[in-house]
């Protein structure tokens, strides 16, 4: 009786390295929409958009995965914006409790109303190599109007790998300035 | 209202760039997010 050989799937790495998949970061200057393609087996990946500006009317940024436009986003966290009624500069954050699928984008940044405020966010989403959820994780800020920021975890329930991130304009207005860097590990 | 899109390809290198007219209902959201502003502004 002959042996039967069953494959084994080698482990995932111990140890996740990160690197900078688009070289010096690309500028969103001038832009409505900025989709980052050919991301291929990225399990993690962690996206910073830094110092972006708006032109003068405010401007807040969404994030799709893989040109997706179907309701297959969530999002549960705070966000705060200025108050104008408030006219003390200071952010109410209010819980945002987006259910999952009920949602064609996630929010991750840029603030409405305001001139040339400077925003800067944090992404993580974990899971872009597999069938499964992806999971992502928000963290942003502004230089003015303190208390104006949104924080929180979503979820992306497509079953693709993620081969491309988009981020764009919620009220479709060209950035004035801001680069984003995109950083991967598999 | 012209809109710009890029999209940069991580493995070629390439870039592609857009230009388009938003659609009436993008426009639309622009001149709101314009009015709020102007009238927090005023505020």
């Amino acid at each position: 009786m002959g042996l039967t050989t069953i494959p084994v799937p080698a482990p995932p790495s111990p140890t996740k390295s990160f690197s900078l998949l688009n070289a010096g970061g690309t500028s969103i200057a001038g832009l409505s929409t900025l989709t980052i393609s050919g991301i291929s087996n990225m399990d993690d990946i962690y996206i910073l958009v830094n110092s972006l500006q708006s032109t003068p009317t405010g401007n807040a940024l969404g994030l799709r995965i893989n040109a997706d436009t179907t309701n297959k986003y969530g999002f549960a966290g705070m966000a705060s914006y200025y108050q104008p009624a408030q006219n003390d500069n200071s952010g109410i954050p209010s819980l945002r409790n987006q259910a999952p699928n009920s949602i064609s984008y996630i929010e991750v940044g840029g603030a409405n109303y305001f001139t040339y405020t400077t925003w800067t966010s944090s992404i993580r989403i974990s899971g872009g190599a597999t069938s499964g959820v992806k999971m992502v994780q928000v963290i942003g800020g502004t230089n003015q109007y303190r208390g104006t920021a949104i924080t929180g975890m979503g979820q992306y329930t497509g079953t693709s790998t993620i081969s491309s991130i988009t981020l764009f304009s919620l009220i479709t207005d060209n950035y004035a300035s801001g680069t984003v860097y995109v950083y991967g590990a598999n | 209202m012209k809109i710009t899109e890029k999209e940069f390809n991580i493995q070629t290198g390439q870039e592609t760039i857009t230009e388009r007219d938003a659609t009436p209902e993008e426009e639309a959201l622009f001149l709101e997010a314009e009015a709020a502003r102007a009238a927090a502004q005023t505020e």
